[in-house]
Parts: C-alpha cells; structure tokens; sequence
C-alpha cells in the first residue's frame, strides 16, 4: 500500500477570496479528492461547519479499498459576504461508512481550512496587472494545443470582449488539452494574488479539469466535472519578485465532434506587503 | 514508520466514532484499527462570480 504524495503537494494553505463583484451571500465549490485507506470498501460522504457558514451535505458513494475518488462539489457552501478583510477557518469533514444507508460510520477525518477574504478594492492593493481584453486583443496572452483562441462576446463580465478558448477534437472524440498562457514578473511584496473569472461550456462531454497554473506547477485545480453555464472565481497565490508563467490549463474528454468553449475575464494580479 | 502514523503527520488522523458503543470485531476491524483510515485532500475552490 503506498500514500500518492504526489496529489498532497498541490494542498493550499489557505482559500483567497476577493469578495469585489461577488454576489452576498458568497457561494463557494470545492474540489477534493477522497481517499479509502482501509481494507475493506466504504461509502463516503461529506459535509462541512464553520461559524456562519451553511454546508450540503454530498454523499460520494462507494470508494473501493485502496482507491480514491476526486470530485467537484459544486455550491458545497455559503456565508454572509465579508464587508473587508478577514480572515477564519472552516472544517472540511469526511465519513465513511460501511453500508449504503450511510448509518454505520466508521471514520471521520476533519480538514481545517484557513480562508482568507480580501477585498481588492479597499485600498490597500496595488493592481499590477489588468486583462479585461477589452481593447478587442488577447493582450499578450498565447495559447497551446487550443483549436482556436481569440477575443469573444458571447460571454463577458467587462464589455464588450473576453477571452475565449475553444478546443475539441474535430471528427473524432477522446480527451485533450490546451491552455492560454502570458508570463509577467511579480511584485517584490509580500502578497501576490491572481485572479481569475472564468466560464465553461461543453458540448458533448465534461471537462475535466481547469488549473490555475505556473508553467507545470498546479496551483489551484478544479476537477471532477467542472460547473458549467456559470461564471467561476479562482484565487492562486503566486511567488513574488519572480518570472512566472501565468497558464489557465484545461482538460475536456468529448464525444464525437464535441468541443468546450472557456471565457475568461477580467484577468489581474494584485500585490501588497 | 507505519502508514497510520505518515497519515497523521501529514495534517491529522481519521478517528472511530466516539458514541454508540463497543463495535464489534471482525477481521476487517481488526485489520483497520492498525493501519485503516480515510484521507481528504482539498485541491481548489471557486467562488460564483455571478
């Protein structure tokens, strides 16, 4: 039996979030992967507290003995949106039970997550990157492995334009990737956060991922069926004073012909001591 | 080191239920009440924007 450490590197320390434009009360998703360590196979749910906070309930199912199952839960949580900054911890809690009623319980594992509310414009900030598209280019972003990649305005949040990638797997079907890239150096201060406002659709299949990533390194993925038809904010800290290269990767699995559109918006770094 | 014990050093350990009683034995809880147990990784989250 062997622990997949691999998985354990990409765990934040904390959830950033920019209460600016978010709708009160604050929905949040999460991804998570749930891990059955045990002999025997179990039926997994979770739920969640935190002073404040309304947690559902989602039961996962069955996780074999030794396996995992990586999920997206979509809406997990709500609370009151912040009025400035602050910051509090919620608890993520996980059971397993050994029948399908979910009445014989036999572990519970808690996670203690630090969140922390920020306000982008309070002041405090300095922007020091700006990507609305609005000026009608990509404004210095590239792409690989898209089948297509250009502004958009089917869907934005600051008019008239996004950002869109589209990528699919014309004639055929499967699983492919593509993602949109820029590379910038970071502020030498002590906060460095980016932001992200992203939204999916997929024709014929799901998507399977979306990352927030600095060149290879995965800093924040969602995963386990993406929400679609919904405007998503994503939060990464990033390193500062360094060369990054800022990549919104994607991964989608279609049927024949099917394809994904990604609008993203919006795009900033904001930075402070 | 056992796998229970990396478990825990890497943020905390699964823990039987504390009510209800005795349960009882079998060769699985035999087998779980050595290195049995469930673990959670949180790997993002998201905000609705709108």
């Amino acid at each position: 039996m062997s622990i997949d450490l691999k998985v354990s590197e990409i765990d934040p320390p904390s959830i950033v979030m920019d209460v600016v434009n978010l709708p009160d009360p604050v929905y949040l998703g999460f991804t998570i992967t749930a891990y059955n360590y045990d002999a025997v196979n179990l039926y997994f749910r979770i739920t969640g507290s935190g002073t404040g906070w309304t947690f559902t309930t989602v039961d996962l199912g069955l996780i074999n003995s030794g396996t995992n199952k990586r999920q997206n839960l979509d809406d997990f949580c709500n609370v009151a949106r912040p009025a400035s900054e602050t910051s509090e911890q919620i608890q993520l809690i996980l059971r397993a039970y050994t029948d399908a009623g979910y009445t014989d319980l036999k572990w519970t594992y808690t996670k203690t997550i630090d969140v922390w509310w920020i306000k982008s414009d309070d002041g405090s900030w300095t922007q020091d990157l700006l990507n609305n598209f609005d000026d009608g280019t990509l404004q210095g972003w590239a792409q690989s492995g898209l089948e297509a990649f250009a502004v958009a305005t089917d869907y934005v949040l600051s008019t008239p334009y996004s950002a869109r990638m589209n990528d699919g797997l014309a004639g055929g079907s499967g699983t492919t990737t593509g993602y949109m890239y820029k590379s910038v150096n970071t502020a030498d201060r002590n906060n460095v956060i980016w932001i992200v406002d992203a939204r999916i659709r997929v024709i014929n299949g799901v998507c399977d991922y979306l990352n927030l990533q600095n060149g290879a390194t995965i800093l924040v993925t969602l995963g386990g069926n993406v929400p679609e038809d919904k405007w998503l904010r994503l939060i990464a800290l990033l390193p500062k004073n360094t060369a990054v290269e800022l990549r919104i990767f994607e991964q989608i699995t279609v049927a024949l012909n099917g394809y994904c559109y990604i609008n993203v918006d919006d795009i900033r770094i904001i930075s402070k001591d | 080191m056992s796998l229970l014990k990396r478990l825990l050093m890497l943020g905390g350990g699964a823990t039987k239920p504390s009510g209800g009683g005795k349960k009882p034995l079998n060769q699985s809880n035999v087998y779980a009440t050595t290195v049995g147990t469930i673990y959670l990784v949180y790997q993002g989250s998201y905000a609705n924007r709108t």
